[in-house]
């Protein structure tokens, strides 16, 4: 069992608080994604879970026991750092092997493991090179490997594709969902990047401000946003909000649209809209739109979108689709 | 084919690349350059009856490393200075590294104020340095004594200044007193630029403090200690003036504090019944400046190419 159970966390330093009443729970074997804006606390809850800092107040269990008075070691927990934290003066072979020495693994038994997961990532070639002798994708392999070859009950993620190209970022992804399934390890990973989270997390954590806004499967936090922040936060193109007297006809403060749900109808039936602006982006077209009724609103077209005529269209959507906020910003089942 | 120039892209002409260069140059060459060729230069020759240099070969060296009379003088020195120098990287470097890592201690109280003590002798003059010293371990007046009685290591007190077995020890513990603070500076320097992530994945790997100090920081400021070692070497064998400020020129008890530096100024300028010899001084001086530039070299092969792989 490698499940971990946090209780009333709480981060102070000094009068500023960085973590505030977190509570959440990691089955075992789950992919569990921290996202959320930069400064909202997603690292300091990792880092607590590592061991690295400690919390001000509240509990945190590892597989079931208390692992608050543990060392980080003693946690079963491996953690992939954004800058890799490869040590420079060691080969990749002796930086993954590093942490097995003082785990007391027979040397054997180390080489072992470590072909083996090198083998995995294929990294076997790069064992005698230096971090500095490697490339950003092969160091980022180096560290997961020191990760895996620990063996252990949690992985921890920090950031870890932030420091890669584009095209990189996407594969290595890839890589980490594939990984996941494969060993079928309890994970903890923070990003802020929204596509990350949504692809990889079985349970995605929304936090701001230190605090937790929603926890939930990516889809349910995507199509369910608990209030405004986490509605606007995911989804690109934003989803357009819309305040007012159209807001107060479906009984909200705020109401919700997805780009996705608006259509653009010919028949004159709907608000009528002027387009603003049209971004083609290949696969499909951003249409910026400008509406009396609704306000500025951003709507997703097919890429053969065009203009025609004079640019006046009408805006419709389904009322199901409508996500409704109360003048607090919480949303209204 | 005819390339245009731009006007950033031009070359700098040679009047451009002179004048750039010659105040350095004219700087360099006046006061290092010119000064070294000619000590070197100086050592080939012997002093004729009626002033006229001649010029003699190497035989200046081998009288230096072979005659008696001069040879026994110098190889002393060579052997002081050589435990002058181990004493410095036995002690120095240690302490200072020592010292780097306990200001490096998170949630240390007064850092600034240690920092700055523990470099202050650095600042002060050698000459001063040397006076309170002997002050401190005179057996007559200091206050070494006392201080030992108080703290019951009363009977472990010698006058080691003046003793032959322990004056060289005791002037190179003076001396490695006084510029610990430069290794414990650009220690602790190289120990900050460390980044925390390194150290937090030791500690998640099973590295206690003793163990990421050992395995991690210490191998990352190690660069930094060859530099040290380096610079102590440099200014140990160019040392003088803390031997002449405590013991004065003839490096007493009978010689036994002689280094190089010492040596060198009693045979250039000469000392009470020694006369003054200039071009056996520039043999010695030649002779200081080979070693100092073997040691230089070793170091810049060595340690500089072992530098390069780590980074």
């Amino acid at each position: 069992m490698a499940d971990v159970d946090i209780k009333g966390l709480a981060k102070r330093f000094g009068e500023t608080a960085a973590l505030e009443d977190v509570s959440l729970s990691v089955a075992d074997g789950e992919f569990c994604v921290l996202v959320g804006p930069s400064g909202c606390g997603k690292t300091t809850l990792l880092r607590i879970i590592a061991g690295l800092e400690t919390e001000t107040e509240g509990s945190l269990s590892i597989g079931g026991a208390d692992a608050q008075a543990l060392a980080p070691a003693r946690r079963g927990i491996a953690m992939v750092f954004q800058s890799y934290a490869l040590y420079p003066h060691m080969t990749a072979y002796r930086n993954m092997s590093f942490g097995l020495k003082f785990q007391k693994v027979s040397r054997p038994d180390i080489d072992e493991r470590v072909r083996s997961v090198a083998e995995m990532l294929g990294i076997s070639d790069l064992l005698h090179r230096k971090p500095a002798e490697l490339s950003g994708g092969q160091r980022q392999r180096v560290a997961i490997g020191r990760a895996i070859v620990r063996n252990p009950k949690v992985f921890l993620f920090d950031e870890p594709l932030s420091n890669l190209d584009a095209a990189l970022r996407a594969t290595t992804r890839l890589e980490i969902a594939r990984l996941h399934k494969a060993l079928g390890a309890t994970m903890i990973y923070v990003t802020h990047d929204q596509a990350e989270a949504m692809t990889l997390a079985d349970k995605m954590v929304v936090m701001k401000d230190g605090r937790i806004e929603q926890i939930g499967t990516p889809l349910e936090v995507y199509r369910k946003p608990a209030n405004l922040f986490v509605a606007g936060f995911l989804g690109h193109p934003k989803i357009n909000i819309v305040t007012g007297a159209i807001a107060a006809e479906y009984g909200a403060a705020s109401i919700g649209l997805r780009p996705e749900h608006l259509t653009l109808s010919p028949s004159g039936k709907g608000y009528a809209a002027r387009v603003v602006h049209v971004e083609p982006l290949g696969s499909e077209a951003h249409v910026h739109l400008r509406s009396d009724a609704l306000g500025p609103l951003i709507l997703r077209a097919p890429s053969d979108f065009s203009v025609s005529g004079d640019g006046d269209l009408h805006v419709t959507f389904e009322r199901t689709r409508v996500l409704l906020f109360d003048e607090n910003g919480n949303a209204i089942n | 084919m005819t390339r245009t120039r731009t006007r950033d892209g031009v070359h700098p002409g040679w009047i451009t690349l002179t004048a750039f260069l010659a105040p350095a140059a004219l700087i360099y060459g006046v006061f290092s350059v010119y000064p070294l060729a000619r000590t070197i230069a100086f050592s080939f020759y012997r002093p004729q009856e009626g002033g006229a240099a001649q010029f003699a070969g190497l035989a200046n060296f081998v009288t230096l490393f072979a005659d008696p009379y001069w040879s026994e003088g110098f190889f002393n020195a060579l052997w002081n200075n050589l435990i002058f120098f181990a004493v410095h990287m036995a002690v120095q470097n240690p302490v200072g590294i020592a010292l780097a890592a306990l200001l490096a201690v998170p949630g240390l109280k007064g850092r600034s104020l240690y920092r700055t003590t523990l470099f202050l002798p650095t600042m002060l003059s050698v000459v001063i340095v040397g006076f309170i010293w002997q002050l401190v371990l005179s057996p007559l007046w200091g206050v070494g004594e006392e201080l030992m009685t108080a703290v019951g290591l009363g009977s472990w007190f010698a006058p080691w200044l003046g003793e032959e077995s322990s004056a060289l020890v005791t002037l190179s513990l003076i001396s490695v007193w006084q510029f610990v603070g430069i290794p414990m500076l650009l220690v602790h320097v190289a120990l900050l630029n460390i980044p925390r992530d390194l150290i937090d994945a030791a500690r998640v790997d099973g590295a206690g403090a003793f163990g990421v100090f050992r395995h991690v920081q210490l191998p990352l400021v190690m660069p930094t200690v060859g530099l040290v070692s380096i610079l102590t070497f440099i200014g140990n064998f160019n040392a003088f003036d803390l031997i002449y400020a405590v013991k004065g020129a003839l490096a007493g008890p009978n010689f036994s504090t002689d280094i190089l530096g010492t040596y060198f100024y009693r045979t250039f300028f000469g000392y009470q019944l020694q006369s003054g010899n200039a071009e056996m001084g520039a043999t010695v001086a030649t002779v200081m400046f080979l070693i100092i530039l073997a040691g230089v070299m070793i170091y810049l092969f060595f340690m500089q190419k072992r530098m390069l792989r780590a980074i």
